[in-house]
């Protein structure tokens, strides 16, 4: 059983594979064609969810909640730089807007006024980065559920850590829940037929039994994917209602073909000494090769590959990548020292070292 | 039926079984009697149910902790005196005393054996000869192998990640396991028990199936929408079959009479049926179907195909002549996998 050996076989099997079966059923594909905007619009739907979870915890703000305080940073990475090109004065307000807020949070003292005044100016941000005509296009709307759903701070996620005692991240898993069924009743839903409308509203409707309160004092007891399973029925809804593909890992050469053409762009504005704009991109690729499965697929089948890939991604985004069943007491070992992201001192060369791997990501799934 | 601590005594039993099967004396059956068992992931259960009568006769508890404890994948002995079933708690992050396969005699419904298997089994499987028994381990990445009548595990091996289906081709050499994360299938070797191979096949492997001769694995992909036909000569894809992608198709039943293959496809709620072969769907079946059909079980005549429905806790029953729905059984809550076996003798 080596490691060796079972690239050397990947390599003749997945030409073979994927020679034969490159196939399309949808005709959207808004992960792979509004990769950025995709991330940015989650990042300001994350942001403006963590407001709405002090707003409906206030007084009663304690430990649990401190998690749920602190992803506002990475959530900001996903687009201050765009905000900061497009409106460097509110950029700066909206900075500022949200550091308030973090800090009273921290202090246990949440002023509803400094929410209400962060939300303002993140809503503002967001129209201005993430244009309305673009969120009502029903396959990018779907894109968005579909993180909202099953990407961190999201429902399925939520609920799985609710059953390990998370209880803020159970709270956000809720406003994340009220999110997507407004994002489906004013975007995707006019685009459905009757039995799919039937058939994705019976699934937020047990979704809703899962979280019937925006809050709870003790751990819940069952299955941790129990919100899981109901969300991915509906992705597949969706994909049939939207007609757009929403799993971007369904085709993983393709999706290894596409990080690397993306990355490039983005070492281009690091090399410029565009940094926040450039690590907004590195973000939204990372993201995808840690979600799509992209990065579980090389940790076993080329791990020194997959290594690389990592590092880089982590050393450049802050992001904090968890992969079931890989590397699980690394993973314990960092969260028990959480820092606060520093930038790695010479990005260009980690975007060159990062694109480098992600070439070789695509050569050992037979580009 | 109340689990019980491994024990040298109940692995004699289990031996006995065996070597009364190996030497050919404990298989005498109608040609129509057979057993469809059907595990309940919410219910804690399995739903037995006999396939002369489409009655449920039974239903063997499995944890009085419904929503804490699940069954999933089973496999039944070629004598149908034993089902193994994986058993596991909710977590597959903490290794616990729930995550194991039990042998359960159907007779008595008593736990005959267990298998210490950590990190969540998912499938099992069980060899022709009935002396081993194989397992996806999900949590923990890895395919495990054990002795039926000493229940030593005999081998353990890295597969990929979120583990998942596992199948022992039927003059028993290879062990195919199944990852879901990784979309890969692992390829043991079951007499040096070293992994030959790992390869590639679509998003999201379920189940793995071999066809009656062994020359073809069949392995179902969940979010790719396709069949891998995969040549066991060279264990590699010679051809991927299209469901469409909104088809979710999870277990597979391979007919022992003819050349069909019957996909129970969880998205559309509707069994497809695919001729081997050519590799084409001949029909679909979705009149009367009970909601997301993941397990499927075939009688070993061909005559019947069983679903086990996860959104409307029922089984649907397809009469393969004229390929619809004939029936439908009450099951437990999350039907999840179909299992079908022999009645087995009083012994």
């Amino acid at each position: 059983m080596t490691t060796e050996r079972g690239l050397k076989a990947l390599l003749i099997a997945a030409t073979l594979f994927f020679a034969g079966t490159a196939s399309a059923q949808y005709s959207q594909r808004p992960f792979f064609d509004d990769t950025l905007a995709v991330s940015q619009a989650y990042g300001f739907e994350l942001a403006l969810l963590r407001l709405e979870v002090l707003d409906l915890v206030g007084d009663d703000l304690d430990d649990d909640y401190l998690e749920v305080i602190e992803g506002f940073d990475a959530d900001l990475r996903r687009f201050m730089g765009s905000v900061a090109r497009a409106d460097a004065d509110l950029a700066e307000e909206l900075e500022e807007a949200v550091e308030e807020v973090e800090e009273a949070a921290e202090d246990g003292e949440v002023s509803g006024e400094a929410v209400a005044e962060a939300r303002e100016l993140l809503q503002q941000a967001y129209d201005l980065v993430v244009p309305a005509d673009v969120r009502s296009d029903p396959a990018f709307a779907a894109a968005l559920i579909v993180e909202l759903s099953l990407g961190e701070g999201g429902v399925g996620e939520g609920y799985e850590e609710a059953t390990e005692g998370e209880l803020g991240a159970y709270t956000m898993g809720y406003v994340s829940l009220a999110r997507v069924v407004d994002i489906w009743d004013a975007v995707v839903a006019p685009a459905a037929d009757e039995q799919h409308r039937a058939d994705v509203e019976e699934m937020w409707e047990f979704l809703g039994t899962l979280y019937p309160e925006a809050t709870i004092e003790n751990a819940i007891v069952g299955n941790p994917e129990e919100a899981e399973a109901p969300v991915q029925r509906v992705i597949g809804l969706l994909e049939a209602i939207v007609d757009a593909e929403l799993f971007p890992g369904r085709d993983l050469f393709a999706l290894s073909a596409q990080l690397p053409d993306q990355l490039a762009g983005y070492c281009e504005a690091y090399d410029a000494g565009d940094d926040d704009l450039a690590v907004e991109g590195v973000i939204a690729v990372g993201y995808l090769y840690f979600s799509a499965d992209l990065a579980s697929f090389l940790s076993f089948m080329a791990p020194e590959v997959h290594e690389e890939a990592s590092e880089q991604i982590v050393a450049l985004t802050g992001l904090e990548p968890e992969l079931e069943g890989v590397e699980e007491e690394e993973e314990e070992d960092e969260d028990e020292d959480e820092e606060e992201f520093v930038p790695v001192e010479d990005p260009a060369a980690a975007c060159r070292e990062l694109l480098e791997a992600l070439q070789e990501a695509h050569e050992a799934l037979g580009g | 039926m109340r689990a019980q601590p491994v024990k040298q005594r109940a692995f004699g039993v289990l031996a006995t079984l065996t070597l009364a099967l190996t030497f050919g004396t404990a298989v005498a059956q109608e040609a129509d009697a057979y057993r469809l068992y059907v595990a309940n992931e919410y219910s804690a259960d399995i739903t037995v149910v006999d396939t002369a009568t489409n009655e449920v006769i039974d239903t063997i508890t499995i944890s009085g902790r419904p929503g804490e404890v699940r069954p999933r994948g089973m496999a039944v002995s070629p004598d149908g005196a034993i089902i193994y079933v994986s058993i596991s708690d909710f977590n597959p992050q903490i290794e616990t005393p729930e995550d194991k396969i039990v042998a359960i005699d159907v007779r008595t419904n008593e736990v005959v054996g267990e298998f210490r298997a950590g990190g969540n089994p998912e499938r099992v499987a069980v060899s022709p000869d009935g002396t081993q028994v194989w397992a996806a381990l999900e949590a923990i990445a890895q395919g495990a192998g054990y002795d039926v009548a000493t229940g030593e595990q005999l081998a353990n091996f890295r597969v990929g990640v979120e583990a998942e289906g596992v199948a022992i081709s039927p003059d028993g050499k290879w062990v195919y396991i199944t990852a879901e994360a990784t979309h890969t299938v692992t390829v043991v070797d079951r007499e040096s028990l070293q992994v030959v191979k790992h390869f590639l096949v679509g998003n999201r492997p379920r189940v793995v199936e071999f066809s009656n001769d062994g020359t073809r694995a069949y392995v179902s992909a969940e979010i790719g929408g396709t069949i891998s036909v995969v040549d066991t000569s060279t264990h590699s894809v010679i051809e991927t079959i299209n469901l469409g992608l909104d088809s979710r198709p999870v277990e597979i039943a391979v007919d022992p009479t003819s050349s069909r293959l019957y996909v129970a496809g969880g998205g559309t709620s509707a069994v497809y049926v695919i001729d081997t072969t050519n590799n084409e769907i001949v029909a679909t079946i979705r009149e009367q179907m009970g909601r997301r059909p993941w397990g499927i079980a075939i009688t070993p005549d061909g005559t019947t195909v069983y679903t086990a429905n996860g959104l409307s806790d029922s089984i649907s029953v397809i009469d393969t002549e004229c390929l619809c729905v004939v029936g439908s059984i009450q099951a437990g809550r999350g039907a999840h996998s179909a299992e079908i076996g022999v009645i087995p003798g009083d012994d």
